[in-house]
């Protein structure tokens, strides 16, 4: 761990997630401007006067809007990685650790999950679903199980031939002692790196999702929604769309960063390369 | 092989079925009931019972759920989609049009990005210890970090709204206007390409590095191999079956992408057909669409498995 936070990598794109996190918690109590109602004679205008970042088509302050989107995109993809990651992992270290049939259904199950175009199937489910925010967590949590559930098989098929599992085994142990305390341990390395990663491509979905109108409606703000609605206008005022850009890029980035950065510290192999 | 061919073909039958099976029950066993979605129910706004018994018996909702499955099964067999509420047509007029355009992008995208993705991990690998290889990092990240709307929009700024240098939007018939069609194409084309370019040239360099340190290349070096050589007959042919595993999830990623794309460049392809069934409730449409896509998706991680399996004899026996 002291090797990751050598990482100037690590350290930068950690400041800026724990910035992220603060604005998805605080936000409303730390936006310049507490309420982003509409307000027709501040259109368009662009950054500086009060307004840091400028004003949408609508008046409202762009960057009260991105410090509020930042709740949604957080929410979104921080707890369908959650939901996959438990729920993936714990289907790994059933399937790893008993084998015959409950391996064969439950890795039978991900092979299926994997069969599905995720961003097609997200699509084609929150238009029968709704685009509620649970509908949204939950389908991007479930298209998420297989590469948790993966990594948490192949690492315990190989951490159930270990001698201290035997070890623990030969004394009596539970299966589920067995399991949380001489297997979980060693998916925490590969499963951090994964965690990293599809909070990434969770933002991107989640970001996609809502760029095409199908996320979470309004008013929640979405820096998704906030591009589409105001590209119309970006022909002569871009700063509509950048800074949203921006925001969507910078968390996405940030996430992937990490994990690039947690992948080589915690991967032996892959440093020496 | 043959034994593995057929294992591999019949799960994919399996999955085809599977995924034919799944979207059938989404559109009927889940909460909401398709007939009000529809007719555009909304909190303000309710259909009359009439008019929702007119429309299930028009999509053969109200018949017994076994009978609606043969008859869906028995369709998908004669390739019979059932026809478009919006214009009356069979679905499979519009998706067999829509296909083709939306390949228009992707074949070009993605041997764009299988190509260039190989040469600049090549280049980044051989480049490393030099200031050149993070550089060639950091844009690799970038470049699947941006999500393709955004790319999209920072193209359309500058190549057609500053420079004019192209149209910002739409599409024209190659065989109408071949030199206009294809102005049509570039924008779409590449930003369809960035993220697998990234992902395909990170792949590439770190098995590419990966190789570099194994004995046979110190032996190559020794005997006088010169490094193009070495690289693109000895070390890229060993390092191909990961790149390939890659580039294989890159087509499949591509179906998606081509939705974001197809939107912000108004191009009409499958993506877009998608989108406009779904503002118009067609349900057959978007059904048809869900299926043909992921149709598609599993017999894409067919191939792959296949070439896989074909340039590495050890996984056929699994």
């Amino acid at each position: 761990m002291r090797r990751v936070v050598g990482d100037p990598r690590f350290v930068v794109s950690g400041a800026f997630l724990l910035v992220l996190l603060f604005l998805a918690i605080f936000g409303p109590m730390v936006a310049p401007y507490p309420d982003d109602r509409v307000n027709a004679a501040q259109q368009l205008k662009p950054p500086g006067g009060g307004y840091l970042l400028g004003t949408d088509e609508f008046g409202r302050d762009i960057l009260t809007r991105i410090i509020l989107g930042a709740r949604l995109t957080m929410l979104v993809s921080l707890g369908s990685v959650a939901i996959a990651a438990i729920a993936g992992t714990a289907m790994g270290l059933a399937a790893g650790y008993f084998g015959g049939w409950v391996e064969l259904a439950l890795m039978r199950a991900v092979d299926a999950t994997l069969s599905f175009p995720p961003f097609v199937l997200a699509i084609f489910v929150l238009t029968f679903l709704g685009p509620r925010l649970e509908n949204l967590i939950l389908t991007m949590g479930i298209l998420f199980i297989p590469r948790y559930a993966r990594v948490a098989h192949v690492v315990t098929l190989a951490a159930k031939e270990k001698d201290y599992v035997e070890a623990a085994r030969s004394i009596g142990a539970r299966a589920w002692r067995i399991i949380g305390l001489a297997i979980l341990p060693n998916v925490f390395a590969p499963l951090i790196v994964q965690i990293s990663l599809g909070v990434g491509s969770a933002i991107l979905i989640e970001s996609g999702l809502s760029f095409l109108g199908l996320g979470p409606p309004p008013p929640a703000a979405s820096w998704g929604r906030s591009i589409q609605q105001s590209a119309r206008f970006m022909q002569l005022n871009p700063h509509v769309v950048i800074w949203p850009s921006l925001a969507i890029s910078a968390a996405v980035l940030a996430f992937n960063i990490i994990g690039d950065s947690l992948r080589d510290s915690l991967d032996p192999r892959l440093r020496i390369i | 092989m043959t034994g593995f061919l057929v294992r591999r073909l019949l799960i994919t039958v399996v999955l085809i079925w599977l995924v034919t099976t799944v979207v059938f029950m989404f559109v009927r066993l889940l909460p909401g009931d398709p007939a009000s979605a529809i007719l555009g129910a909304s909190e303000s706004f309710q259909p009359t019972e009439a008019a929702l018994v007119t429309v299930r018996q028009r999509l053969g909702l109200d018949r017994p759920l076994v009978e609606q499955y043969t008859t869906y099964l028995g369709g998908l067999l004669r390739a019979d989609l059932g026809e478009s509420l919006t214009s009356g047509r069979p679905a499979t007029l519009d998706l067999r049009l829509r296909l083709g355009r939306t390949l228009q992008l992707m074949v070009p995208a993605l041997l764009l990005s299988s190509l260039l993705g190989i040469a600049i991990g090549v280049l980044a690998a051989r480049a490393r210890g030099r200031s050149l290889d993070p550089l060639l990092s950091v844009i690799g990240l970038v470049g699947f970090s941006v999500p393709v709307f955004v790319i999209g929009n920072v193209m359309v700024l500058i190549l057609a709204i500053q420079l004019e240098w192209l149209p910002s939007s739409g599409y024209i018939d190659f065989t109408q206007d071949p030199v206009r069609s294809i102005r049509y194409m570039v924008m779409p084309t590449i930003a369809l390409a960035l993220a697998p370019l990234a992902v395909t040239m990170r792949m590439t360099r770190t098995t590419v590095v990966e190789e570099l340190g194994l004995d046979y290349v110190r032996t190559a070096r020794a005997k006088g191999l010169t490094e193009r050589v070495l690289i693109y007959r000895h070390v890229l042919k060993n390092a191909m079956l990961p790149i390939l595993a890659v580039i294989g999830l890159q087509v499949g990623a591509a179906f998606s992408g081509s939705v974001i794309v197809e939107y912000v460049f108004n191009w009409p392809g499958i993506g877009r057909l998608l989108l406009q069934a779904i503002d118009s409730r067609d349900y057959p449409v978007i059904q048809g669409t869900v299926l043909l896509l992921s149709t598609l998706f599993v017999l894409v991680n067919l191939a792959t498995d296949l070439s896989y399996a074909y340039m590495n004899p050890r996984l056929r026996r699994r």
